[in-house]
């Protein structure tokens, strides 16, 4: 408990302290923000204006603090693109990259810790041998070219699965996978390695010399040793799955976050960029908070006698 | 520490015992290693009887503990198998059995317990999950009844406040509470014959003696014999009515407790007393034996200690010798053997 | 002891020291065998000095320019007359264009790696051999920017900087930087309890000099086996962002730009991000082979702290 308590803490300062600087951050190109909403043309007296009126000029913790006074006020400001209102798209965009966060999560966790624990299972089989040659290849294969093979085998070839879009099951598929796929290698791989090096505990031979079966020696006791990595690492794995959905939502056209920000980056809408980003650390921290509470679950050698 | 006086007059003698409870007849278990195989275990004969305490001694690696394992059907196959011979329980033979009578058997008739007691329990579930576990893997009992009797079984073997520990995690408990909830976990179903490995080497020399003396009292009480694995004389000495001593895979000498530490016969178990320090002489020289344990790939044509052996003869180096009664009716392994002096 | 018996005891103490040999290896011999043994190793060298070599000497043999542009040749086929690999949409010569690209990746993962082994045997060091308060706060902001995904960090740093190869460098320099100061503050914590820095310190050697002496030269080992093993991870960042747009800026050519390129006429012509992509593939896997195999061959206990790498 007090773990959890601490991990909290420090999760808030993070927190706090990221804000500052993906403020800050996104505010040095504040300058090109001016460049994009006056004509070339424009004189200094025009700039100065433009600067004044999005409150460039205004000491730094100021403008930080006037900042945060608006995300709590609900005043999230508009794009300057498109002039949408960016709490509006936080919801509908938002809603969107869950589904696909969601789907790559099962994917990595739900698909990845049965694939790894077969190949522990049936040790150097063809079975093993598969399972680990296609996790190889889900590392070497960059997510974004993977993703046009995909896209040319089952789109344009076989024409399965449309290449682009959002948000029916079959648009899913492609995208979800595409996320999921390194994860998903990863997951595979300290699976088989958990697993294997918890069998070869001693803790292992007392169960069995307690007459329990190999289902309950293995898929009880084994497992659950075996869990300790992969839930510590399962922050890394989210956070993973939030970064690489800035590339294959915007190669899919899959309206969420990711595509949000990229765009934003991509166009100096500023206040959007400024926005998403915040949404996308806290994201990351959060994740790295549950898997920090989960990790104190399922490994009782951090609480005390 | 208990003192040998103290030790039960129980059926000692191997001659006027009844039936053996146990009985391993021949047991050859190899290893394969670097595409290689060879046995690590040659040829052993073993009877454990009712109510006993037997004592397997010897240096690491002769095979003590693979031994063990083979009767609890618990060898890491591969590389370690059964290649041979018959280990019979109750008239049963445990190698040809298959795994699920072989898992009825353990922790019911036949328990372990093992050298390192946190390495040995699982480190994330409680004392208590787990003996309910192993409890309601034999007997159909709920899931209370079978808390209840984890939580006497401890409070038995003296782990103080039994019922807070069922809830423990093994991080939380110290080297000798492990060690006595492990010997509870092995006694929870009132084993026909206890097996422990060096139940005290990986403990405190304090906790040693308590645990022996609580192994001990746990024999009597359940009239049970125990097959004890050791490498320290001085708890053979303490605890044992019979001794099979073994070097390099096979019994070189078995005899009873006083018969082998008063008259050893073999050359390698007079070596091992004159290796032991004495409480009684002020500043004496230790005797170790000299050279080394032979390679098991690799094994002399005749006795495997004839390299070590002082008195070996031309027939040592060229015959193996059987396991052979004198007189007495001990049995030992040697060709050539002398009486025992202490220097 | 009897003069026979000394006679047996000779022959089977030459006998069993035969044995012995028999099965002995010597050290060289036996790190010698693993490399030849380790198959994976060998290929990945052998590929690795392909690609290396068509990105450094292929475009000085060529002396073409990759951005000349040619209407009347686009979208041709590899093994075309004049481009082995064929042009692209705008009839670019797709050759020249990859061995420019695999220069460019290999400045990012060259930057990258100077970065994040400078960086991250610095703070490793200081935080594990220093201990306390400094220790924490290191420790705390390292583990900060790990838990962080690469490509957020980056478009971050894009947000901030720009697009270009610049902020690339910086944001994956950065987070490979942490990925190492964590393992090097391990090794370094590990090696302060073993017997010779105990030693040192009690001889009155000064921090510095432990420090660089005794703990440098024993940590340089494992933090290049695993700064080689980053590599990978810098070259699949660059082509990522090159690829959505924050990475290289064209016309410069990076394999990552041209696979994104190409993907607007796949139905068309194929090869045109094909052949990037399998660049970047082989690229990738022969960097990853040569660092588990390194690590296989010199140091087998990182094995255990590549799981934390494979994290990335």
């Amino acid at each position: 408990m007090k773990r959890v308590l601490a991990r909290t803490v420090y999760m808030v300062i993070v927190l706090a302290l990221s804000s500052v600087a993906v403020f800050y951050a996104i505010r040095l190109s504040g300058g090109d923000a001016v460049a994009a909403r006056v004509p070339a043309s424009a004189s200094a007296e025009d700039r100065e204006a433009v600067r004044e009126q999005l409150g460039l000029n205004d000491p730094f913790h100021e403008q930080y603090f006037d900042y945060i006074g608006s995300l709590v006020s609900g005043d999230l400001g508009n794009s300057l693109t498109n002039n949408a209102q960016i709490g509006s798209m936080l919801t509908e965009h938002g809603r969107n990259s869950l589904i696909l966060g969601a789907a790559a999560f099962i994917l990595v966790f739900g698909v990845g810790i049965p694939l790894g624990m077969l190949a522990s299972l049936r040790r150097n089989s063809w079975w093993d041998g598969g399972i680990m040659t296609f996790s190889v290849a889900g590392m070497a294969v960059p997510n974004f070219w993977l993703a046009l093979l995909a896209v040319w085998l089952f789109a344009t070839q076989l024409g399965w699965l449309p290449s682009a879009g959002c948000c029916s099951p079959k648009q899913l598929v492609l995208p979800a996978v595409v996320l999921a796929m390194e994860g998903l290698a990863l997951t595979v791989r300290m699976t088989r390695s958990a697993m294997l090096e918890n069998l070869n505990q001693d803790f292992v031979r007392t169960l069995r010399s307690g007459g329990l079966s190999e289902v309950k020696v293995i898929g009880r006791h084994v497992f659950r040793n075996a869990l300790v990595p992969i839930v510590s690492l399962a922050g890394l794995r989210i956070g993973q799955i939030v970064g690489y959905a800035l590339v294959v939502e915007t190669i899919f056209g899959w309206p969420g976050l990711g595509q949000v920000l990229v765009n934003a980056v991509l166009r100096r809408d500023y206040p959007v960029a400024q926005f998403f980003s915040l949404v996308l650390v806290t994201i990351v921290l959060l994740s790295n908070w549950l898997a920090d509470v989960g990790y104190s679950v399922v490994n009782p050698r951090l609480r005390r006698g | 520490m208990v003192s040998v006086t103290d030790r039960p007059v129980s059926p000692s003698g191997h001659r006027t015992d009844p039936a053996p409870l146990l009985s391993i007849k021949g047991l050859h278990t190899s290893v394969r290693s670097r595409g290689e195989s060879f046995d690590v275990v040659r040829g052993l004969s073993l009877d454990v009887y009712p109510n006993e305490v037997l004592c397997l001694v010897g240096e690491s690696g002769c095979g003590k503990s693979i031994t063990a394992l083979s009767v609890m059907g618990l060898l890491p196959d591969p590389p370690v198998r059964i290649r041979e011979g018959e280990i019979l329980f109750h008239g049963q033979d445990l190698v040809a059995l298959g795994n699920k009578q072989m898992r009825d058997i353990r922790a019911d008739s036949i328990s372990m317990i093992f050298q390192d007691p946190l390495t040995s329990l699982d480190p994330v579930f409680t004392v208590g999950e787990v003996m309910v576990e192993v409890i309601r893997a034999h007997r159909d009992m709920n899931k209370s009844d079978a808390r209840n009797l984890a939580g006497e079984t401890l409070a038995k073997v003296g782990l103080p406040d039994p019922i807070t520990r069922l809830d423990s995690y093994p991080h939380q408990l110290s080297g000798g509470m492990r060690q006595r909830v492990m010997i509870a976990m092995a006694l929870v179903l009132d084993p026909e014959i206890l097996i422990a490995d060096e139940p005290t080497t990986a403990l405190d020399v304090t906790v040693q003696a308590q645990i022996l003396d609580q192994l001990l009292t746990e024999q009597r009480e359940r009239n049970m014999a125990m097959l004890l694995i050791t490498h320290d004389l001085a708890v053979v000495a303490s605890i044992a009515d019979r001794v099979a001593v073994m070097y390099s895979g096979e019994i070189v000498e078995q005899a009873t407790v006083d018969e082998l530490f008063e008259n050893p016969r073999h050359p390698y178990t007079q070596g091992l007393l004159r290796a032991l320090p004495k409480v009684s002489t002020v500043r004496q020289q230790l005797d170790p034996i000299p050279g080394l344990v032979p390679y098991l790939q690799f094994l002399p044509p005749g006795c495997s200690f004839a390299p070590r052996c002082p008195h070996a003869l031309d027939r040592c180096w060229e015959e193996p010798p059987e396991l052979v009664p004198d007189q007495e009716g001990r049995v030992f392994r040697c060709f050539n053997p002398q009486d025992f002096t202490e220097r | 002891m009897t003069d026979q018996n000394l006679t047996h005891l000779e022959t089977w103490d030459r006998r069993q020291a035969e044995y012995e040999e028999s099965r002995r290896v010597g050290p060289i011999k036996a790190t010698f065998d693993r490399m030849l043994r380790n198959r994976l190793l060998l290929f990945g060298t052998v590929l690795g000095l392909i690609v290396l070599g068509a990105g450094f000497v292929g475009p000085t043999i060529s002396g073409a320019d990759p951005n000349l542009q040619n209407f009347s040749a686009t979208h041709l086929p590899p093994g075309s007359e004049g481009n082995l690999l064929g042009t692209d949409h705008l009839g670019r010569d797709q050759a020249v264009r990859v061995f420019i690209g695999i220069r460019v990746s290999l400045m990012v993962a060259a930057g990258v790696t100077l970065i994040s082994l400078a960086f991250g045997l610095v703070l490793g060091m200081f935080a594990g051999f220093l201990g306390g308060w400094r220790d924490r706060t290191i420790r705390g902001v390292v583990d900060f920017v790990w838990g962080f995904p690469l490509i957020l960090v980056a478009v971050l740093f894009a947000g901030g900087l720009g697009e270009g190869l610049f902020p690339v460098i910086l944001a994956v320099g950065l987070v490979n930087t942490a990925a190492i100061a964590r393992v090097v503050r391990g090794e370094v914590l590990s090696l302060s309890e073993r017997e010779f820095v105990e030693a040192a310190r009690a001889g009155g050697l000064s921090t510095p000099r432990i420090m660089w002496r005794h703990l440098f030269p024993n940590i340089l080992a494992p933090a290049l086996v695993l700064a080689s093993y980053y590599v990978a991870v810098a070259i699949i960042a660059e082509a990522a962002l090159s690829f959505i747009g924050l990475g290289a800026q064209p016309p410069t050519p990076s394999l990552g730009g041209m696979v994104s390129d190409g993907r607007n006429f796949l139905h068309i012509n194929p090869w045109a991000s094909t052949i990037p992509g399998v660049t970047i593939v082989l690229l990738v896997l022969s960097v990853s082979l040569i660092g588990d195999g390194l690590r296989d061959v010199f140091d087998p206990r990182l094995r255990h702290e590549a799981k934390g790498v494979e994290q990335e």
